[in-house]
């Protein structure tokens, strides 16, 4: 009798096991690719603090993000990676360049308060860091949590940019300085996508394409991070995309006047004054030659 | 006799650990949990975490740099703060190019300031570089916040 009892204990305990692990969800492919960096040895190749140094220089997407918000642009769920789009991303290299846009796209929601709606974005960052073994940085239990007030917006934003900063720092500490600069290179093609396609006004248009241009200058940074990885032929090619890029911001000129910087004490801590200045020269046919170049480039990596 | 010796080695280790996690626990991701408080209306950018050991006598102090690109018509605050179990204190510049805009130690009167306000009116590619004041050991975390 207990023998019975035991074997259908046994049968039992099998078909609710089949039933749970049925129901859980399906776990996703491990992926081999870019598991350490190769650089181009004959190049003058960089160091991982030279990387550190350098990827600082990627915007944040909080100051994109808060400039559109800023200047009254309406928000725009359609400009943004659909989250089923993560089924899609089965290598390493597709798995960090859009962790970098769905990182994009979290700020870009948070920024606009739709902190509630924000869920399947949150998953999927902590989805494909937890791919790339990075999944630590991101608490997403704490930030599921905080998610379902937008009271709580400053909290989510400095949670998550703190675990990317954490991550990128990591990643390079561990030989992964590729994967840190693929996510850049996510980040910020999906922060210059949403911003050369929102719909803008006068008088914050000006604004905003004096921002595009300004890019400029985090662009030549990139290609530089992404020249010592080209041995890999994904790297190369969006290396060559940026180079077609490159052509639509060399339109852009940007002068400079330089004055002196002054220090003086405020409250007991220092503010600077400054009457440099700079000026971005730019219109909306370079603006379109920039957004054509930059949709082509996005397109590419979310698909 | 030898009871006596393992309860007193085995109370000393956790002293020992306790003590040695209190040392470790203001470095790193703690430290800019407490200094994100000192942001007030700011919103925080990006942390700059730098932990140097002592500078060899005789040597320069260790200096660590990140290049950020700072935008015009933003105000931006560039806050600092040390690890009190450190004896170091950090001082942090900012520079464009080789132009020294403004740091946080005052050489004349010997002061340390907290945070510099930078309202940017020429966009373009700034760095921060962190050292610790006569290359003490120190560990510190800058933080690169904008005022709303």
């Amino acid at each position: 009798m207990a023998k019975k009892n035991v074997i259908l204990l046994l049968l039992i305990s099998g078909v609710v096991s089949l039933f749970v692990m049925s129901c859980a969800p399906e776990k996703r492919e491990e992926a081999t690719d870019l598991l350490t960096d190769t650089m181009i040895t004959e190049d003058v190749g960089i160091t991982d603090e030279a990387v550190g140094e350098m990827i600082s220089s990627v915007p944040n997407p909080v100051e994109m993000s808060a400039l559109l918000q800023k200047s009254d642009v309406v928000y725009s769920q359609d400009l943004l990676n659909p989250d089923s789009n993560i089924d899609n991303y089965n290598t390493n290299f597709e798995r960090s360049l859009n962790l970098g846009v769905y990182g994009t796209d979290l700020v870009y929601m948070n920024i606009y308060d739709r902190t509630v709606s924000t869920l399947a974005y949150l998953r999927n960052v902590k989805d494909l860091a937890d791919d790339l073994r990075i999944g630590q940085f991101f608490d997403y239990e704490t930030l599921n949590r905080l998610s379902e007030s937008s009271r709580n917006v400053d909290s989510v934003l400095y949670i998550t940019n703190r675990g990317f900063d954490n991550m990128t720092r990591y990643l390079i500490d561990q030989n992964r300085s590729s994967i840190a600069i693929l996510v850049a290179y996510g980040t910020w093609i999906e922060s210059l996508y949403i911003a050369t396609n929102v719909q803008t006004k006068p008088p914050n248009k000006d604004l905003i394409y004096q921002r595009i241009g300004e890019q400029k200058i985090v662009l030549d940074n990139l290609l530089l991070l992404l020249s010592n990885f080209r041995n890999d032929p994904n790297i190369d090619e969006l290396f060559m995309d940026l180079m077609d890029l490159k052509k639509e911001f060399d339109n852009v000129s940007i002068t400079y006047v330089y004055k002196e910087p002054k220090m003086k004490e405020v409250d007991g801590s220092i503010v600077v004054v400054d009457k440099s200045r700079s000026e971005v020269n730019i219109n909306q046919e370079i603006v379109d030659g920039i957004a054509r170049q930059v949709n082509y480039i996005r397109n590419k990596i979310i698909k | 006799m030898i009871k006596k010796f393992f309860y007193t080695l085995f109370f000393a280790s956790l002293f020992g650990l306790f003590f040695s996690y209190e040392l470790k626990a203001q470095c790193g991701s703690e430290l800019t949990d407490i200094c994100h408080a000192e942001l007030g209306d700011a919103r925080f950018i990006r942390d700059f975490p730098v932990q140097h050991s002592e500078a060899q006598s005789g040597s320069s102090p260790r200096v660590t740099r990140y290049n950020v690109v700072l935008n015009a018509g933003t105000t931006y605050r560039i806050f600092s703060c040390n690890d009190q179990t450190k004896p170091g204190k950090v001082i942090v510049s900012l520079y464009r190019g080789d132009q020294l805009i403004a740091t946080t130690y005052d050489v004349d009167s010997g002061r340390h300031f907290p945070y510099i306000e930078y309202p940017v009116s020429a966009s373009g590619q700034y760095s921060l570089t962190f050292m610790f004041k006569d290359g003490q050991e120190g560990c510190a975390v800058g933080i690169l916040s904008s005022v709303r």
